[in-house]
């Protein structure tokens, strides 16, 4: 879990949607930064177990992160900037993953 | 759409990526990496550091990138940030190959005649009871949100690991005014015999030694708790993150409350994208980790030679050898298209010193007793839920290799593909079957190494 250091200042300040909360971001900062300083938690259920998951390695290699942006499944929350307006959705339960099949 | 053509196409803007750059920019020079800014790992947002004054907290080295940036800023190469690249097509002619990147929500495709691969590394997974619930992060995801955008760890925090990255991000929170509540040490201590071996070739890196040796004895000071020789971790919880307990090989036990554990156990090369293209790749038994497999200095792959790897990708060397083989890489991409010399001496000599200290750290810190060996019950594939018990049992029942994993399994065919999977489910199917690592084929990636959406796929030109 995350805390911020310093308050956002008010010419970078955003304002997006998680799930029915409105929460507020820096500008330029990725989404999964945002929902984590939030206390959004979790941000998604693993599609198997169901188990409660949360971003892990903010950098864009865990897949930990996945969520529902703007209408589209599994998008990399850390990789994506936050934007005024965006609808964020955690992935509860759901098995849509798209899975890879071997070659 | 136009096809964008490159002579040169660089994957990734850190230290190496940016060297390479500079160095070749007498030719057509297209970078593309997935940040929002230049700086690759050690120099993540150092622009906006900079800006917000916060360039103390990070340190000399960090210092040290801003100018390198600006001057990559300044060099007039074509650079496009937030670029993800997702596959690569070779050229029939065997002679180029195109990079398939996603950018501005579209597939775009990019054709170069050389190619340099600068993906740098990411932290060894570190599989524990519990390790997969909210509120365990790596120890690396607290750097990037303190350097991207000023966030740090909700107390209480218990910062655990080895290697010079923990010593340094303990060092760096410290600097930020939040230093660890609890701090666990997983290196064993009986490990300085082997390194010490190593101590004559580490001492032409002075800098570095002295550097290391200045926070590990700093590590402890300011710090409530802190363990040392501790050989196993658990997180509790419910829901997310409550509690930790861990053990230390003397036999102490202990325990605390934690709404936050950072973890680190050293880094590898990020190979997804060699991987992804069957490049060949070997097993380092020094470093415990796969690299790819290198016909020369600059770095050219062993199988295309217009293709090559540099920096930590190629093998964990840290910044300073990172900036010496991307120039090299670079020197060579440029000379083989004709276009410049190879004068690169000073490159050769920093690549040398640069290096020097990795025999010494890689016997003072080889992956840590607490995630060797997992127990039956422990998560090791995040994606699809296998445990270690799982992947023994398949290994008994016939599976000899990560791609029979698969079949029998799932074992990595989740979103992450086996990044944070792979090389364990190999070291579990040697345990079990006896063989060495190297004999068996590593696990097999497929295009995209990143999903896309159909819409994205429908952005991209075919050729
Ligand atoms: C989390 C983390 C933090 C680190 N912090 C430090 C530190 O503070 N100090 C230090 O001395 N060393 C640090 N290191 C080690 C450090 O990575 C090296 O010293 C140095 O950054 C290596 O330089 P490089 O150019 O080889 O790779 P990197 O700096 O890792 O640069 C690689 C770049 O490629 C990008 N990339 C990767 N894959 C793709 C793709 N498919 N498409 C597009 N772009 C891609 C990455 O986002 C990154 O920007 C860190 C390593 C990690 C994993
Ligand atoms: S948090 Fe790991 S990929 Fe986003």
């Amino acid at each position: 879990m995350l805390v911020r250091r310093t308050k956002i200042e008010p010419d970078q300040l955003i304002t997006f949607q998680v799930n029915d909360q409105f929460i507020t971001a820096r500008s330029g900062e990725s989404v999964a930064f945002a929902v984590l300083a939030a206390g959004v938690m979790p941000t998604r259920n693993n599609p198997v177990s169901g188990s409660p998951r949360a971003p892990y390695c903010l950098m864009g290699i865990c897949f930990e992160c996945l969520m529902t942006i703007d209408g589209v499944d599994n998008r990399q929350s850390c990789m994506t900037p936050v934007a005024e307006g965006m609808v964020v959705h955690s992935q509860y339960n759901k098995a849509s993953l798209e899975r890879l099949d071997d070659d | 759409m136009t096809i964008d053509n490159a002579d040169i196409a660089i994957v990734g803007a850190g230290p190496a990526g940016m060297a390479a750059a500079i160095e070749a920019k007498s030719s057509k020079v297209v970078v593309l990496d997935d940040q929002a800014m230049p700086g690759g790992q050690i120099w993540r947002s150092v622009e906006d550091v900079a800006a917000r004054n916060d360039l103390h907290i990070f340190g000399k080295d960090y210092y040290r990138g801003l100018r390198f940036v600006q001057q990559f800023r300044a060099s007039g190469i074509q650079y496009r940030q937030r670029a993800r690249v997702i596959g690569i097509e070779d050229w029939d002619t065997g002679s180029g190959s195109d990079l398939i990147y996603l950018h501005d929500g579209k597939v775009k495709r990019l054709s170069a005649k050389r190619l340099i691969i600068a993906t740098g590394s990411y932290e060894r997974p570190t599989p524990f009871p519990g390790w997969t619930l909210p509120g365990v992060m790596s120890a690396g995801a607290a750097q990037i949100a303190l350097k991207t955008t000023n966030m740090v760890p909700k107390r209480p925090f218990i910062l655990a690991g080895q290697g010079p990255l923990f010593l340094l991000l303990a060092s760096q929170l410290k600097a930020a005014e939040v230093p660890p509540d609890v701090i666990l040490q997983l290196d064993d201590p009986k490990r300085i015999k082997q390194a010490l071996l190593h101590l004559p070739a580490a001492l032409t890196g002075t800098q570095d030694l002295l550097k290391g040796l200045f926070w590990r004895l700093k590590i402890t000071r300011g710090i409530k708790t802190s363990v040392g020789n501790v050989i196993n971790i658990e997180a509790h919880g419910e829901k997310q993150l409550e509690r930790i307990s861990w053990k230390t090989q003397n036999g102490a036990v202990g325990e605390c409350s934690a709404s936050t554990l950072l973890i680190h156990d050293g880094v590898v090369p990020n190979t997804q994208l060699l991987r992804a293209m069957r490049a060949p790749i070997w097993y380092d038994n020094k470093e415990a980790a796969w690299r790819p497999s290198l016909a020369s200095i600059a770095g050219q792959m062993s199988d295309r030679p217009w293709i090559y790897a540099a920096g930590d990708v190629s093998g964990i060397g840290g910044w300073r050898a990172a900036i010496a083989m991307g120039a090299l890489a670079g020197a060579s991409a440029n000379y083989t298209l004709g276009n410049g010399s190879i004068t690169n001496s000073e490159e050769m000599r920093s690549l040398g010193r640069g290096k020097a200290i990795r025999p010494f750290l890689n016997a003072l810190y080889p992956p840590a007793r607490a995630f060797h060996k997992p127990a039956n019950s422990t998560i090791i594939c995040r994606c699809e839920e296998i445990s270690a018990g799982e992947i023994r049992k398949a290994v008994r029942e016939g599976a000899q290799g990560p791609n029979q994993m698969k079949a029998f399994l799932r074992c990595g065919m989740g979103p992450c593909q086996g990044r944070m999977c792979a090389d364990k489910t190999v070291e579990l199917i040697t345990e079990s079957n006896g063989a060495a690592i190297n004999e068996v084929l590593p696990m097999r990636v497929r295009m995209p190494i990143s999903p896309v959406t159909l819409g994205e796929m429908t952005t991209l030109d075919k050729k």
